[in-house]
């Protein structure tokens, strides 16, 4: 019996799709590797024992809680900070004691740090201009990567004269004016708005898409890496805790704290009651009784967490004739009822006493459109769906 | 604001000012004795531009100044750096209050002190030959130094460090970040600590008299001399000059230092 093992039920498709995924890039496998690698501040770990390798031309997502050294990773990688312990691989060859300027790679840092006192383009040009590149072609590189980002217009202004969105595009042209590898990205759209910060999403894939470059992007946003990212790390407390494509961190978390950390998540305190095969009875607070099916086996009277996804459970009238869709159906009174435009939040207080939050695609909505707060609704939860992890 | 504020700060303000008013406006006094008031006259300034002594110790103190400005930005923009930029190194703290104990050191003892080096670096190593312009020089860099970290650090400090990172990034070495991404950032601050080393320098007194010698009078010290004498209607022009020339600098530094924190 695993301590906490992944216990989501597979639905079929899932692995097929992520091997797919996955099997779509092109590219050395170990491009870029970490092996065991810590990093030190005095007394204190900032990264612990992390072994991660990143495939060429693959869109990563670090993902994790402030503090849980994200930063201090991909610092280690671009030759900011220096490593503790272990080794890091950037296409065959040791980063440790290579300085930053002489990496094959970029980074854009998070507060974008674009040079207050030179233009627009001259920010864009820095680079080339160390590299003795020759000046005809530092211009049209430079002009090719303003139209990238759609600049243009804005080449001779300083940083300042640049609205939030704006400096975001210059700190990623000055990057890819380089053609660098890889891009290290540390949480390049923290600072702006919620729209921006999706057509910006967008431009980024079609940008690392165009050029075929190896993203590194550092995040806190759990959305913003199910989006972007090909696999996602997720990282706590200087380790990385699971790594896999989206759907698989989803789906299959192989720990209580991936699958609360991703996504939204009902949880309750439980006893197993009985358990044949995979169908297992658990006893939640308050008396009431849950089938699940786990493939995990669970002693008798051991105590576990239960969780289910907000989204698998559904919700329907009290005197709905529609047939239950789950194992579960579970009667209860609906206490909040939040209607988001493409989607509904439901909260149901089961009669055991015990309260879930439901969320619901507004695309079905003919026998729910009724629902309203304080009404009798019956609640059904699949038995698969349903994850076990031992408490 | 309270009226007991109001007259408070015009007491404190007359107090601080009233004594320059009065010596700007005797130096316009036609009459010889500085305690008469004989009608208004630019004479004393003509009287100034004559007087040979006057203006090579001028040309003298203009020099220093300009020397000792910019020996001291330069030392005190590395010690800034080293303080700032390199961690939390071994013997930082001690480093940090040494480079800053001249600003609180009684100037009588830099300046003895300073005098009993240049003499036995005479002795025993033949150099400086005599004391001058090089030695006062030498002298004004060391407190100096002080007050243009005082101005620099906070600049650096509080600039960005992850522009040098960025810097560093896109292929430019240490030396070439320091250049062309520090400097510039930090210009505005440079020049304010400039200037104000510079005034310094061109009205201390006490530290020049001790590390001076034959044929090296600073302004400052003319001055002193001639008043030793008697208090005469040209120094109260020249003094006036020398507020007048202070007054633009200070400008210019709380200008540079307004720029460098809005940046
Ligand atoms: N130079 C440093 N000296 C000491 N401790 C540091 C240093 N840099 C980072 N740390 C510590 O290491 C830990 C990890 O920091 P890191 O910046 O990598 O976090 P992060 O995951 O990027 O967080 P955030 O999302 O807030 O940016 C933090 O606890 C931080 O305080
Ligand atoms: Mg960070």
């Amino acid at each position: 019996m695993p301590a906490s093992g992944p216990a989501f039920p597979v639905l079929g498709d899932t692995m097929e799709d992520a091997a797919q995924q996955a099997d779509v890039k092109l590219g050395q496998p170990d491009f870029i590797q970490f092996k065991d690698v810590t990093k030190k501040f005095g007394d204190f770990t900032a990264v612990q024992n992390v072994s991660l390798d990143i495939r060429e031309g693959e869109i990563f997502c670090l993902l994790g809680g402030s503090g849980s050294g994200k930063s201090t990773l991909l610092r280690m990688l671009a030759g900011f900070e220096t490593i503790t312990d272990g080794r890091i691989i950037l296409d065959g060859e040791d980063v440790a004691g290579v300085p930053p300027e002489r990496l094959p790679l970029n980074m854009m840092f998070q507060s974008y740090a674009l040079f207050p006192h030179m233009s627009v383009e001259r920010n864009v040009g820095y680079g080339l201009r160390r590299d003795g590149v020759p000046k005809a072609e530092i211009a049209t590189r430079v002009a090719e990567t303003l139209e990238l980002v759609k600049l243009t217009d804005f080449a001779k202004r300083k940083p300042s004269q640049l609205s939030g969105g704006q400096r975001q595009r210059v700190a990623l042209a000055r990057c890819i004016v380089k053609k660098p590898k890889v891009l290290l990205l540390d949480e390049p759209l923290g600072a702006l708005d919620k729209k921006l910060r999706e057509e910006t999403q967008q431009e980024l894939l079609n940008i690392q898409r165009t050029l075929g470059l190896t993203f590194i992007i550092v995040t806190h946003d759990q959305e913003e890496a199910m989006t972007m990212a090909d696999r996602i790390g997720v990282m706590n407390l200087g380790q990385i805790v699971q790594v896999g494509p989206p759907r698989e961190l989803y789906e299959q978390p192989n720990s209580l704290f991936i699958a609360d950390f991703v996504g939204a998540l009902n949880r309750f305190d439980g006893v197993v009651t009985s358990q044949v095969g995979e169908n297992a009875q658990v006893r939640v607070q308050n008396g009431m009784t849950l089938k699940i099916l786990s493939p995990y086996e669970f002693n008798e009277g051991e105590r576990v967490k239960v969780t289910a996804r907000p989204e698998k459970l559904s919700v329907f009238p009290a005197d709905s004739n529609e047939a239950p869709t789950a194992r579960n159906a579970l009667q209860g009174q609906v206490t909040f009822v939040g209607y988001m435009g493409d989607q509904t939040d439901y909260r149901v207080m089961l009669d055991g006493g015990v309260e879930v939050k439901i969320t619901e695609q507004n695309h079905h909505m003919s026998t729910k459109i009724a629902i309203r707060t304080g009404d009798k609704v019956r609640v059904d939860w699949p038995a698969r769906s349903t994850a076990l992890y031992s408490a | 604001m309270p009226r007991f504020l109001k007259i408070s700060l015009w007491i404190g303000m007359a107090f601080l000012y009233v004594p320059i008013f009065v010596l700007i406006i005797y130096s316009f006094n036609s009459s010889r004795r500085g305690s008469v008031w004989g009608g208004f006259s630019t004479h004393w300034y003509g009287e100034l531009f004559r007087d040979e002594k006057i203006l090579q110790a001028a040309w003298i103190s203009l020099k220093i100044g300009v020397y000792s400005a910019t020996g001291a930005t330069v030392l005190g923009v590395l010690a800034s750096v080293v303080l700032v930029r390199f961690g939390a190194f071994k013997g930082r703290r001690l480093f940090s209050s040494l480079v800053s104990a001249p600003l609180v050191m009684p100037e009588v003892i830099t300046g003895i002190s300073l005098l009993l080096l240049f003499i036995s670096a005479e002795q025993f190593l033949g150099w400086p030959a005599q004391r001058g312009i090089l030695t006062i020089t030498i002298a004004h860099i060391t407190f100096c130094t002080a007050f243009v970290i005082v101005v620099v650090q906070p600049r650096l400090a509080d600039m960005d460090s992850s522009l040098e990172e960025a810097s560093r990034d896109l292929g430019a070495g240490p030396a070439t970040t320091f250049c062309l991404v520090t400097l510039p950032i930090i210009a505005p601050a440079l020049m304010s600590a400039w200037l104000l080393a510079f005034i310094l320098s061109f009205d201390d007194l006490v530290i020049a008299s001790f590390t001076s010698g034959p044929g090296a009078t600073t302004l400052p010290m003319l001055i002193f001399s001639k008043i030793k004498i008697a208090v005469s209607p040209d120094v109260n022009a020249l003094a006036t000059l020398i507020i007048l020339t202070v007054g633009i600098a200070l400008t210019l530094v709380m200008l540079g230092l307004r720029k460098g924190r809005k940046q």
